[in-house]
């Protein structure tokens, strides 16, 4: 052999070692990153499972079944309004056992509620900074879908919306592509540390996707039921439209309407007036308005501050609580209407 | 379609989306409609029957019979004008099959509060009537709606109590708007002269 | 008696109202009466039904019954989702969830009715349908 074909023949023998351990070691990585994935979602599964009970409500003819959290160790449960709806009486399952569990209170308007196990030294979640999420942030989801034993499941955020087809949620949701079975709803979707950043509250796309209320709200909501019974939301009186709504990204809001006997009427504030701040935040966007009124709280006043004709005014206003429609404590369901949508799945019975 | 006012404290739903999640198992959100409804159907179908035992008993047939046909409401006209018609609809069968209470209701049992009181002492001023005599006038009115027929009447209740305008009743009466007018004509001129006979007696 | 003495009149009509506690009460008792007509409703066909669970439940018309009704729903799911597929299409942004036939098939146990299943929570749409921002 020639010194030039031997050199060939090392250096292809080279290239074909260095390729094949390459290779070896690239699908090792493969293999770790899956298993360190399974890993994290497993640690954070196991760190809070405990925490996240089964809740049964009773209403006339109906039982409601869904999932709520622990977020202290007396037993206060925090679930979403629609597992329990206006029922009275409800359950948990705790360590095997049903537990009767208190109504505290009940938010129609943000999806809340809140419960109460005479429960000590309860296993609980700490709530995470709902604020410093992000578009592919991780989220594990922890629910009891159906029958079944209390399972994980894993996704990413895809979205923070105030807006679900032709209405607004009262505050941004965290929209996120964690798949949720019916009867999760109510359970905490959690971050990597295991700490609950939001709640599911609403699953969309047969379950595709679900929305989660931040956890700062949901607290928010929390510490009024706690404190009032009933959730208190601000409420100023004035209506605003967004500038070229049809066009994504941020546009200037402008009020446009200054509702009867509310706090905006003689205010000061004229309809035409762009809003670019209310209190500390400011406003770019419609969703930036419903945030506002979503944490200010009733009673205080809130400076607003408004462009107009090129100059930037300042009008403050009192908070008042928004009316809310009382209705009776129990809504029985009378019966099935002839022909609705089932939300149990259809059961067969096979011959043996 | 008129865009929904909602009036205050109300949750601002409209009437289609909660239609919406009934049709979808949510029966509860019925129940928002009944609370929205259930005052101005009890007038018209109060003020069609003058009796408060049958409004009761229409008035629960009324929903019910609107419950059941919910998945049959198409929204090319707004759940109003459709809620409405069913409620002016089984009342006109009611009164048409003759299955009348003799218990009338004469105004001395209702609510009658300042506001009441202030009109009909203006009216008494007005006509001329003694304070005493305004319960029976108001009576003789009830007694005349009685006399008309029901689509003269229906048209009185929705138009000169009810405050709609003749588009809206039209739809729900599912007439022109010429009839609408021809038949409150024919009403006011009839309950004109009834009750200014008995004025003049 | 002129025009507009009988609109003052008639106007006055609208404060003849039964009062406010009536209405207070009234969507219980509307529901006290629904359930009096689905009870009544019930009463009507409970001898048919009870023919029907005893003929039914005899072999061999179980095994018949049973799969007859998987059949049935086989091809309910299949219409309903061929709907369902029609009908997303017309909506902008998510599907609704599909709307699943209640079919509720003859027991195995026969004579033993099950409970029914809970309502398993799918969260709720968003209270809020305003057409406007306000705050």
């Amino acid at each position: 052999m020639t010194r030039l074909s031997r050199f060939r023949v090392i250096l292809f023998a080279g290239l074909w070692l260095v390729f094949t351990v390459a290779g070896h070691a690239a699908d090792g990585d493969k293999t770790a990153v899956m298993d360190s994935l399974s890993g994290e979602v497993q640690q954070i599964f196991n760190q809070t499972a405990a925490a996240v009970v089964k809740i049964r409500a009773f209403n006339l003819e109906q039982t409601l079944a869904g999932t709520g959290f622990f977020i202290d160790d007396h037993g206060t449960l925090l679930t979403a309004y629609d597992v329990v709806l206006e029922a009275t009486r409800a359950t948990i399952e705790y360590r095997g056992q049903q537990i009767a569990a208190r109504i505290i209170g009940r938010d129609l308007r943000s999806g809340v509620a809140l419960l109460k196990a005479d429960l000590e030294h309860t296993p609980f979640i700490p709530a995470g900074n709902s604020d410093h999420l992000k578009i592919a942030g991780g989220l594990v989801g922890v629910g009891y879908a159906y029958n079944l034993p209390v399972s994980p499941s894993f996704g990413i955020i895809t979205g923070f919306d105030v807006r679900y087809l032709n209405s607004f949620f009262a505050t941004t949701h965290v929209r996120c592509n964690v798949t949720v079975s019916p009867g999760q709803i109510g359970g905490p979707l959690l971050n990597s540390s295991g700490e609950v950043v939001a709640m599911m509250v609403f699953s969309v796309d047969g379950g595709r996707e679900c929305y989660g209320l931040p956890i700062k709200a949901a607290n928010r909501i929390a510490a009024d039921l706690r404190e009032y019974g009933a959730a208190r939301h601000g409420w100023v009186g004035v209506g605003v439209v967004e500038a070229e709504p049809d066009k994504p990204y941020a546009h200037a809001v402008y009020v446009n309407q200054l509702y009867d006997r509310t706090p905006a009427v003689d205010c000061g504030l004229a309809k035409g007036d762009q809003v670019i701040a209310i209190g500390d935040r400011k406003i770019r966007n419609p969703q930036d308005i419903l945030d506002a009124a979503f944490f200010a709280k009733v009673g205080s006043a809130v400076p607003v501050r408004v462009i107009r004709n090129e100059r930037e005014l300042t009008f403050n206003l009192k908070i008042i609580e928004r009316p809310a429609l009382k209705l009776p404590v129990t809504l029985p369901l009378p019966y099935q209407a002839p022909s609705p949508a089932a939300r149990e799945p259809v059961r067969v019975n096979l011959p043996q | 379609m008129a865009e929904q006012t909602f009036r205050p404290g109300e949750p601002q739903i409209p009437d289609e989306a909660l239609v919406d999640q009934v049709l979808q198992g949510e029966v509860s959100a019925y129940d928002w409609l009944v609370l929205r409804y259930q005052e101005r159907l009890y007038a018209v179908i109060y003020h069609m029957t003058a009796n408060h035992e049958d409004t009761n008993d229409l008035l629960m047939e009324t929903f019910d019979k609107a419950f059941r046909r919910l998945s049959s409401y198409k929204k090319n006209s707004s759940f109003y004008t459709w809620i409405y018609r069913i409620a002016l609809n089984h009342t006109v069968n009611h009164l048409n099959r003759g299955r009348k209470r003799r218990y009338d209701l004469s105004l001395n049992e209702l609510s009658v509060d300042e506001a009441t009181e202030q009109e009909f002492a203006d009216l008494s001023a007005v006509t001329g009537a003694q304070a005493a005599a305004r319960v029976e006038l108001q009576n003789k009115l009830n007694e005349s709606l009685k006399n008309l027929s029901e689509s003269q009447r229906a048209a009185v209740v929705l138009f000169d109590i009810e405050g709609m305008g003749h588009a809206e009743i039209a739809k729900i009466m599912h007439c022109s708007e010429g009839t609408v007018r021809s038949r409150l004509h024919y009403a006011h001129r009839y309950l004109q002269k009834a009750l200014a006979s008995w004025l003049n007696k | 008696m002129n025009e507009q003495k009988l609109q003052k009149l008639l106007r006055l009509k609208k404060l003849e109202t039964p009062g406010q506690d009536y209405f207070d009460g009234f969507l219980a008792e509307f529901h006290r009466y629904q359930q009096a007509q689905m009870l009544r409703q019930a009463a009507k066909w409970e001898p048919w039904r009870a023919w029907f669970r005893e003929f039914l439940c005899r072999e061999p018309y179980r095994t018949v019954a049973s799969c007859g009704a998987v059949a049935v729903v086989t091809a309910l799911l299949v219409i309903g989702l061929g709907n369902f597929s029609r009908h997303s299409a017309k909506q902008s942004g998510f599907a609704r969830t599909p709307a699943m036939p209640k079919v509720r098939l003859v027991s195995d146990s026969g004579t033993t009715e099950q409970p029914p299943a809970p309502r398993y929570s799918t969260g709720q749409t968003p209270l809020s349908y305003d057409k406007t921002i306000a705050f």
